[in-house]
C-alpha cells in the first residue's frame, strides 16, 4: 500500500452529495496523475490510474442506470477485492477501492441536515457562475 | 511540478539538446511566401536556436543556410541569390543549397581549401503559401499536407503573429489545458462586453485526454444550461509535437508553435473558412496573409480583447521560461502532465535512434484529415473571436 501518498484523507475534501462525490473522486485520481514524476518509472502507476478513471466514467457520462451511491459502492467493492496480477495493479486497485469506500462511508455520515456540502470541482463551480 | 533538470530537458531546443533533437525530426513553418519578391529574396529566420537565412531561388524554390558567412561571418541576409546559390555581399564567396562553398573570387584557385569550407544548410519547401523548414537528419520525412491547407472548399487565411516572448512549451501546454477557455476567453470576453466567448462560457462537466497516433485528443463535455442535457464535444487534437488543430467558430484552423530559441516563439495560424452551402467553389487563389501585431492597450498591458491577446498574456506572463518547480498541478492539469510524459517518451525514442511519433514516411499518406468538434460552429455559437 501507499502508492498514492500523501494520505488520501489529507487531500480529499468530502462531499455530502453522491453526485458531487463521484466527480470529486474522479478528479482526485486525475490530480494524482498530474502530480506523478515525469520519469518512465511512474508510467505503470499513470496507466493504472487511467484505468480506474475509465471505470468511473460511465457514471459521469450518464451511461449507467445505477444510482450514484450504488455505482460507487459496487466499484469500491470490486476494486477492494482485486485479486489479479500484476502485484502493482492489485495493490493500487485495492488502495483506491479502500479510498472510495472510505469516502462513501464518511459522506454518508456527513450528510445530515444543516451540513454544508463540500465545494465541488469542475462543472459544479462553473454552473454556479456561468 | 518539474525539477530544473526536467524543465531544461523539455524546454531547451538548441542543437544537441534532447528536445531540440526531437523537434528537428519535424517540418516547421517559419515564413510565408509573401515575405519574398524579386526585390526581397532573403529573410532572416531564427529557428530552434539557429540563426539562418531563407532565400528564394531563381527556380522559385527556397534555400536555407546559416546566416553567417564561413569567411568572416558577415550576414548572408544581404547576399546575392544566383540560381539556387547565395553569394556573400562582403567578398563574394558563393555557397550552394547544401552549404558547400563553390567560389572564393579573391583566392587563388585552391580546390582543397574551397571544398573544406561549408556552412550549415537545411531543407525548405513552400506549401500553400507557407514556407516550411526541416533541420533534422536525412532522410527528411514527408511534408504533411494537412487538411486545413490542402482543402480548396474555402478561403484560406494565414495569420503570422508577432513573435512571442516565451518558451515554446508554454503555448503547447495551453493546447492541452482544456478548462482555461472558461475564464481566459469566456469570462474575459463577457466582462468586456465582447462577443465570441459564449461557447466557452458554459459549465464544463468533464474533460478527457486520449493519446492517438497524432498526439493527444482532448474533449470536453459541456452542460447545456437551457435543456440540462450533456453536450459532449467530438474533440480536437494536439498534433505532436507543436501543432494545435481546432475549430474556431465556423473555420477549421491549425496553430503552429515553432521555437525560435529558448525564449522566443514563432506563431503561424492557418484558417480555412468553408464556403456556405450553395456557394461552394474551388479556391485556387493564394491564401490571404494577415500580420498580427502584439496587441497592447494605452497602458502597455495586453489588450485582452481577442483570444490571441488573451492567450499571449497567459503565455508571456508565465515568464520567458516558465519555472515549473514552482507550480501546483491539479486535476485540470492532467492533459499537461500527459503531454510532458509524451514529450519525454519521444525524446528518449529519438535518443535511441528511432523515429518519434506523427512522422510521415510514405508519400502516399501525405494528406492528413481530422474530424474535429463542430461545437463552436453551431449556429448559436458562431461568433468570430479570432
Amino acid at each position: 500500500m501507499g502508492h498514492l501518498a500523501p494520505a488520501f484523507g489529507e487531500e480529499f475534501h468530502l462531499a455530502s452529495d453522491d453526485e458531487v462525490l463521484a466527480v470529486d473522486f474522479w478528479s482526485y485520481l486525475n490530480a494524482r496523475q498530474a502530480r506523478l514524476p515525469l520519469g518512465a518509472e511512474a508510467t505503470p502507476l499513470w496507466d493504472l490510474l487511467e484505468e480506474l478513471e475509465r471505470e468511473l466514467e460511465p457514471l459521469l457520462d450518464e451511461r449507467t442506470a445505477l444510482g450514484h451511491r450504488e455505482f460507487l459502492a459496487a466499484t469500491a467493492q470490486r476494486w477492494s477485492a482485486e485479486a489479479g496480477r500484476p502485484a502493482l495493479r492489485r495493490e493500487v486497485r485495492r488502495e483506491v477501492g479502500a479510498m472510495l469506500g472510505e469516502a462513501l462511508a464518511s459522506s454518508a455520515i456527513k450528510a445530515v441536515p444543516g451540513e454544508d456540502a463540500a465545494p465541488a470541482t469542475q462543472g459544479r463551480n462553473h454552473a454556479q457562475q456561468g | 511540478m518539474l525539477s530544473k533538470a526536467d524543465n531544461d530537458l523539455l524546454c531547451q531546443v538548441g542543437p544537441g539538446t534532447p528536445a531540440g533533437e526531437l523537434l528537428r525530426r519535424y517540418w516547421h513553418p517559419v515564413a510565408v511566401a509573401e515575405d519574398f519578391s524579386p526585390e526581397q529574396r532573403t529573410k532572416r529566420v531564427k529557428v530552434l536556436g539557429e540563426e539562418l537565412v531563407l532565400y528564394l531561388t531563381d527556380e522559385n524554390t527556397y534555400g536555407l543556410v546559416q546566416e553567417a558567412c564561413a569567411h568572416r561571418r558577415v550576414s548572408l541576409h544581404y547576399g546575392f541569390v544566383e540560381g539556387c546559390n547565395i553569394r556573400c555581399a562582403y567578398h563574394g564567396w558563393l555557397f550552394d543549397e547544401r552549404g558547400q562553398c563553390l567560389e572564393q573570387p579573391f583566392e587563388q584557385e585552391n580546390r582543397r581549401f574551397r571544398e573544406r569550407v561549408a556552412i550549415r544548410a537545411y531543407r525548405a519547401r513552400e506549401y500553400r503559401g507557407i514556407v516550411f523548414v526541416y533541420l533534422g537528419p536525412d532522410p527528411a520525412p514527408v511534408l504533411p499536407e494537412w487538411d486545413v491547407l490542402y482543402r480548396r472548399d474555402g478561403a484560406l487565411k494565414i495569420f503570422v503573429e508577432e513573435d512571442l516572448q516565451c518558451n515554446w512549451l508554454q503555448p503547447m501546454e495551453n493546447a492541452v489545458d482544456t478548462v482555461h477557455t472558461y475564464w481566459l476567453h469566456g469570462h474575459t470576453m463577457r466582462t468586456r462586453g465582447l462577443k465570441g466567448g459564449e461557447y466557452y462560457y458554459r459549465p464544463i462537466e468533464k474533460y478527457s485526454f486520449e493519446r492517438n497516433e497524432w498526439g493527444i485528443l482532448k474533449k470536453r463535455v459541456y452542460r447545456n444550461t437551457a435543456t440540462g442535457e450533456l453536450d459532449p464535444e467530438k474533440g480536437h487534437p494536439l498534433i505532436f509535437p507543436n501543432v494545435l488543430r481546432l475549430p474556431e467558430g465556423p473555420t477549421q484552423a491549425m496553430h503552429w508553435r515553432v521555437p525560435a530559441d529558448d525564449t522566443r516563439m514563432i506563431l503561424i495560424r492557418a484558417s480555412l473558412v468553408p464556403d456556405p452551402p450553395g456557394q461552394e467553389r474551388q479556391h485556387d487563389e493564394p491564401p490571404t496573409v494577415i500580420r498580427v501585431p502584439r496587441a497592447l492597450n494605452e497602458r502597455g498591458d495586453h489588450a485582452m480583447d481577442t483570444f490571441p491577446s488573451q492567450d499571449r498574456m497567459a503565455w508571456e506572463t508565465q515568464g520567458e521560461i516558465y519555472d515549473r518547480s514552482l507550480e501546483n498541478l491539479g486535476a485540470e492539469d492532467k492533459g499537461i502532465a500527459m503531454y510532458r510524459r509524451l514529450l519525454r517518451e519521444q525524446i528518449e525514442l529519438v535518443a535511441a535512434g528511432q523515429d518519434p511519433m506523427a512522422l510521415i514516411r510514405d508519400p502516399a499518406k501525405a494528406r492528413v484529415d481530422f474530424d474535429v468538434s463542430t461545437g463552436q460552429g453551431r449556429k448559436e455559437f458562431v461568433n468570430q473571436a479570432y
